[in-house]
């Protein structure tokens, strides 16, 4: 096992059938590739039916499946609103957030007669009492431009992975892929790309 | 050279699964249920090759009877359930921890849902085994969860008893690495079943002779849990004894790391019978005690009656205590809190009280509750019985059941009056229809009638009690990832198998009113459920259509489109009934524009809307 000093966390938030799932076990397999002791945690009862998913990966020295409350290192978003809904995981102050400028309203919102989501500034205004490093990403437009729109997911982890002190290498993540989606070239293909597109608009939001 | 060893991350289920098949076992059988349903998935994917049987049982007491039956003939075997599931298999589960006689292994795995993720309660399957005279282990990692099972195999066919596995939500659904062993090569084979009437009959006389040995084999079992590899003592300093078991040792863990402290720590792997003498021992050591472990007071209440039996004077905190809260799933912070009050350490100088709270932040935000898929099936039924009802001026009470159709009861649709376990919307039917002049139409899935309905149908006709009752016969368990129903004629491994028609169970029966609708088709199924309604007898109605999430999921593996539907904004009024009244997900309301609006990547064709939109708005791309 390679040895990292401290533990590094990740809390993921979502919405049923964003893959988040699949975007857990691209990162957790990236990490026991290289050794890294992984352990991570999955809340999908319902998932398919549109309601939340969190799930939590915690790299190092580390026991439990559940990141305590305040100390995961980033904080990778696939819904706009799911962001502020799991601030409380962040570490306060130092901690990072990609969040997806993409949104989910949620049906139920439909019934009530003039109900709104809220904008893009209201979401910013609660994440950013937590934290100033707040990274938006389009990721349904470079989605789109890698070809599948399905490759939001991976646009996102490919951000995650351009983080400063980030533990997993990039051809990790590449192995894990090839492994992950066996056989089928195209999906291969449009997936590095986006991986490729998170990456680098990540590394020109932190310039 | 040495050979390489294979580490995966897997889930704590698929760990389970992996075990099974590592242990050779030859009878496999389960029934769904959240957060078990992996397990029997994972062996349904991988066992075929190894000449096993798996099969998706009817419920989980005929699977715990399955396995039980393989086992007496000499087979390793194994049942999984979610918790409640031992509810429907606990009248032979208690049997047949009496009597005994595994010949071969047979280890089950329940799995506990702490803090009601996807259950009703929080039952802890402890009690349970405690009730019941069971073996019970917990394991606390996935790759101990594999381990745990190979081991359970063993030690079922050398004390003959069956073996349960306490699993939780936060094992069943973790990950972690798991070194992988050899799944052994064997040829399908059969067992024999020997009789031996004073073993397998449970009479009165058999069973008085039996309970007593029984008690005697636990002594010897609880010696060996004294001295038990899954009972780990981890030597600290003498300022705290923790007992932890489960996901709960780990949470033990990160906690006294991140406090910088060194208290020891006993974990319980293997549960009941408890390692009492060691207990015992250690209490005497230790001037506090601190017990962590998710749900009952299980291990609490234990570790009390062996200091206050033995007079030890230590004190020792728990549930009674409030030092760990009485409901919901622990996690590292609460045994952090917990361990800084028995200790009476200072709090530690955070920021985090400045920050805004996770409820102050939900208000902020809509809320995100689960809904029924765009086009799903049941939306239509449900609208076909209110407006069923409405045409009537009736307002009828709708015993509800457990699968996706619970969803039911959120409004608008507020079709769900009431739900309590799997069948008992049937059974519940029966007792309003006794008790009240009110019309009543219970609702209940394809897969939950054939687990627990057809006897409280029966109930109805041989009591005479008069209701309505609509099968909404999605042809799959959707709720739980979409396993077969008898209606499917396809065994686990997806090979051909017998099939059973609804219709002609209810047909089958005696009842006389039984028709076979298309919810899709809203106008004919409001007509023939109003026709029941009517009739004043004993009706069934059945609701046939595919579950929608699984036919789009056929259509997009096919490479083909569906026939989506789009808004003509010339014909929508605005009138908002749709939205209103239906609620498919893929219809949103943009109130600039004031029309309705089919966001079409969720949109699957259904058709539905355009019968529900009294302007004809919707039309077929
Ligand atoms: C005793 C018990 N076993 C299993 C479950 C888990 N479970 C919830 S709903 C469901 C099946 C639902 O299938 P069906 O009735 O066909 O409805 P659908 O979800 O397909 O609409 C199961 C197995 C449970 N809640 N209780
Ligand atoms: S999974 Fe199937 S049955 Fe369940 S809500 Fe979706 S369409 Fe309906
Ligand atoms: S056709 Fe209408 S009701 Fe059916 S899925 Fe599409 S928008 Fe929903």
């Amino acid at each position: 096992m390679t040895k990292l000093e401290k533990p590094y966390q990740i809390e993921i938030a979502g919405v049923g059938g964003t893959g988040v799932l699949t975007a857990a076990m691209l990162i957790g397999n990236s990490a026991l590739l290289q050794n890294v002791h992984v352990v991570q945690s999955e809340i999908h009862g319902m998932a398919q039916r549109g309601g939340v998913v969190n799930t939590e990966i915690r790299m190092g020295p580390v026991h439990g499946p559940l990141i305590p409350d305040h100390e995961a290192d980033v904080l990778l978003s696939f819904e706009l609103g799911e962001t502020a809904r799991a601030m409380n995981k962040l570490k306060p102050k130092n901690g990072i957030v990609i969040m997806n400028t993409h949104i989910i309203v949620p049906p139920s919102l439909q019934i009530k007669k003039g109900a709104k989501y809220p904008s893009l500034e209201e979401i910013e205004s609660i994440v950013k009492q937590f934290t100033e490093k707040v990274y938006l990403i389009d990721a349904f437009s470079l989605a789109e431009k890698a070809g599948d729109l399905r490759t939001q997911n991976v646009v996102l982890v490919g951000a995650l992975f351009a983080t400063p002190d980030f533990p997993i290498t990039r051809e990790s993540f590449e192995k894990a892929l090839t492994i992950q989606f066996r056989k089928k070239e195209q999906v291969i293909k449009a997936n590095m790309k986006a991986f490729e597109l998170g990456y680098n608009k990540m590394k020109e939001l932190m310039k | 050279m040495s050979k390489e060893k294979t580490v995966m991350l897997l889930s704590g289920n698929e760990a389970f699964a992996r075990g099974v098949l590592e242990a050779g076992v030859d009878v496999a059988a389960a029934y769904p249920g959240t957060p078990s349903t992996e397990i029997m998935e994972t062996i349904a994917r991988f066992g075929k090759e190894t000449g096993m049987h798996a099969e998706w049982s009817i419920n989980e007491k005929v699977a715990f009877e399955v396995a039980l039956g393989a086992s007496w003939s000499g087979l390793r075997s194994f049942t999984a359930a979610k918790h409640v599931g031992l509810n429907v298999a606990a009248d032979p589960f208690f049997t047949a921890t009496l009597f005994g006689g595994m010949k071969g292994g047979f280890v089950m795995v329940i799995a506990d849902d702490p803090s009601f993720h996807s259950s009703q309660n929080e039952q802890d399957t402890r009690m349970y085994a405690l009730a019941a005279h069971a073996i019970c282990m917990e394991p606390s990692t996935p790759q101990e969860a594999l381990d745990m099972i190979k081991f359970a195999y063993d030690f079922s066919e050398k004390w003959e008893s069956l073996v349960v596995l306490r699993s939780t939500t936060r094992l069943s659904h973790s990950r972690g690495p798991v070194e992988l062993g050899a799944i052994p090569k064997k040829e399908s084979h059969k067992g024999e079943f020997i009789k031996n009437p004073a073993q397998f009959v449970c009479l009165p006389a058999n069973a008085r002779r039996t309970k007593p040995l029984l008690m005697e084999k636990l002594e010897k079992i609880k010696e060996y849990s004294n001295t038990s590899e899954w009972n780990v003592l981890e030597k600290g300093d003498k300022s705290l004894l923790i007992i932890a078991s489960g996901v709960s040792y780990e949470y033990v863990k990160d906690a006294i790391q991140e406090l910088n402290l060194k208290p020891t720590v006993y974990k319980i792997g293997f549960s009941n019978p408890l390692p009492e003498g060691k207990i015992i021992e250690l209490l005497k050591e230790y001037p506090k005690c601190l017990i962590v472990e998710e749900v009952e007071p299980y291990l609490e209440l234990s570790v009390k009656a062996l200091a206050a039996e033995n007079n030890i004077q230590v004190q020792i905190f728990g549930r009674k205590e409030k030092v760990i809260p009485i409901s919901n799933e622990l996690n590292p912070k609460i045994v952090k809190q917990a361990i800084t009050r028995v200790l009476n350490l200072k709090k530690a100088e955070t920021e985090e009280g400045s920050l805004p709270t996770n409820a102050e932040i939900n208000e902020k935000l809509p809320n995100r509750p689960p809904e029924l898929c765009a086009g799903c099936p049941h939306r239509a039924t449900f609208f076909a019985i209110k407006q069923a009802a409405k045409k009537r001026k009736l307002d009828p009470i709708m015993p509800g059941d457990i699968g996706c159709y619970t969803l039911g009861f959120m409004p608008p649709l507020s079709a769900v009056d009431t739900t309590v376990a799997m069948g008992a919307s049937i059974g519940i039917a029966n007792g309003i229809a006794q008790a009240t002049n009110q019309v009543v139409i219970p609702v209940i899935g394809d897969s939950t009638f054939f687990h627990t309905g057809i006897p409280a149908l029966i109930n109805a006709i041989v009591n005479n009690a008069k209701f309505v009752c609509v099968i909404m016969d999605n042809q799959l368990t959707a709720m739980t990832g979409g396993q077969p129903t008898p209606e499917l004629g396809k065994t686990a491994f997806g090979e051909p198998a017998g099939v059973v028609s609804l219709e002609q169970v209810c047909k089958g029966l005696g009842i006389k009113n039984v028709e076979v609708v298309d919810p899709y088709d809203l106008e004919k199924t409001t007509e023939i459920i109003g026709k029941a309604i009517d009739s004043g007898e004993l009706s069934v109605v059945i609701a046939r259509r595919e579950c929608a999430l699984e036919y789009t999921r056929q259509v997009k593996r096919a490479k083909q489109k569906l026939d989506t539907y789009f808004v003509d904004e010339d014909l929508c009024t605005g009138c908002r009934i749709c939205v209103r009244t239906f609620a498919c997900p893929a219809i949103t309301f943009d109130y600039d524009k004031k029309k309705a609006h089919i966001d079409e990547s969720m949109c699957m064709g259904c058709g539905v809307c355009r019968i529900v939109c009294p302007y004809d708005a919707f039309i077929k791309r």
